[in-house]
């Protein structure tokens, strides 16, 4: 017969095996390769010793979580030896420019343009953008009201509407849609 | 082509999240089960409790510092000396070319709301600045072991979202105010005569001590939960004002 401690640990490892790339893929364009196991490790961690008060879905709330544990090694790193530079960390987080269907000079000059914004910019895009969270959810993981979330997107937007180059510099665009976790 | 050549291409750039290798995964997923949940948070609680103990008052935590510091003068020393100087003889490192290595000196230990921050600096005769820290794995009682500290030499510093790199080379560089969790600030007085920091901002309004002997300090400051920025003022022992700094905390 099993018992709530076998329900809990069932329901865990679906979200470890589920949720565990997704949190991997947050974590990798905020610490090195290096540390995103560490990192991950420490997120399931605490999420394990909370279970009972972590939602359901867990996404949001292991992504926030996750945010806590990189910032809490950000304190001493960013101070320290190991300066991790922002746009190397973008470069090995996003999708390779064969598989996004770009120029490889596109996909830098993207990049380039990310890694310009201030990082709470930044994060306000990447987590709708690429961790595919509602702007809701999004807002839950930043701890600011959906509202300020959503201001904080669009002023993003604008900030990367300055960035972009003229547009007889610029190559062809990939044709993509946006899709739900898209840029709005 | 409007703004949304580049949202559009940075969408297209969103991961495909990494598939975890499958040995690890497995080996930590049972790691974490294992884990015993129920002591865990029971030790929470107790930690969380004793802070509160200890943090009645600016005035009485400040004691509390500076007396378990002086007590225990050679423990942690000895400690972030011996962790720094092994660090510096490895090779290839920051450490290596430190030299002498003067004594490390206490920048701020406060309790934080995941445990006790501990900060200390030394500079070395060759003119490297060296740093040993602990947030939130020493308890902050006794004296840290190596395994509970993070330290360096040197390197590149983060100083600001807006600004490049910059390599250490002064205590002062050291610090800032950070909001990753519970807000906390510390660093190191860029004036000397500096004996107080008053930290301001919207709903934050804290004296700090200065150190005399690193010139650190450093507090948690709950209340600036959603505070970007602190003001700093450094105070000389007649309530001169010395400099202002502004800290802004990283995000992201």
């Amino acid at each position: 017969m099993s018992t709530p401690e076998d329900a809990h640990e069932a329901a865990f490892s679906e979200a470890w095996r589920r949720d565990g790339p997704r949190v991997a893929a947050y974590v990798r364009r905020h610490v090195t390769s290096d540390d995103v196991q560490d990192v991950v490790a420490e997120t399931f961690l605490q999420a394990w010793r909370r279970w009972d008060d972590v939602p359901d879905p867990p996404i949001g709330w292991l992504i926030a979580t996750a945010r806590k544990v990189v910032g809490n090694s950000r304190r001493s790193t960013r101070r320290h030896t190991a300066l991790r530079d922002r746009l190397g960390l973008l470069e090995q987080a996003a999708r390779p420019e064969a598989d996004a269907g770009m120029l490889a000079t596109d996909r830098m000059a993207a990049l380039q343009a990310l890694a310009a914004l201030p990082d709470h910019h930044r994060e306000a895009l990447l987590l709708v953008a690429w961790d595919g969270l509602s702007p809701d959810a999004a807002a839950d993981v930043l701890g600011v009201r959906p509202g300020t979330f959503r201001v904080r997107a669009h002023r993003a937007r604008a900030a990367l509407a300055d960035l972009e180059p003229p547009a007889d510099l610029r190559a062809a665009p990939a044709s993509r849609p946006l899709t739900e976790g898209g840029l709005r | 082509m409007t703004t949304d050549s580049l949202t559009t291409r940075i969408t297209a750039l969103s991961p495909t999240p990494p598939t975890l290798d499958p040995d690890w995964s497995e080996a930590t997923l049972a790691g974490i089960l294992a884990d015993d949940r129920a002591a865990a948070r029971t030790a929470a609680v107790r930690r969380r409790r004793a802070r509160r103990r200890t943090a009645i008052g600016l005035g009485l935590a400040l004691s509390a510092v500076g007396t378990t510091t002086a007590v225990a003068l050679d423990g942690p020393i000895e400690v972030v000396s011996g962790a720094i100087m092994d660090f510096a003889r490895q090779p290839n490192t920051t450490g290596n070319g430190l030299g002498e290595l003067h004594e490390p000196e206490l920048v701020a230990q406060f309790d934080t709301d995941h445990g006790v921050f501990a900060f200390w600096v030394a500079t070395s005769s060759s003119g490297k600045v060296c740093y040993a820290m602990s947030d939130g794995v020493w308890d902050g009682t006794g004296t840290p072991t190596k395994q509970e500290l993070e330290y360096g030499c040197g390197g590149a510093i983060w100083v600001s979202d807006d600004l490049p790199p910059q390599e250490l080379t002064a205590p002062e560089q050291l610090g800032g105010y950070f909001t990753d969790s519970e807000p906390l600030v510390y660093g190191i007085s860029p004036w000397p005569a500096a004996t107080q920091v008053r930290v301001q901002a919207a709903g934050v309004d804290r004296l700090l001590e200065v150190r005399a002997d690193s010139h650190g300090y450093g507090a948690a400051l709950p209340e600036a939960a959603g505070v970007p920025r602190v003001t700093l003022t450094f105070l000389d022992a007649h309530g001169r004002v010395l400099g202002t700094q502004v800290k802004v905390a990283p995000v992201g």
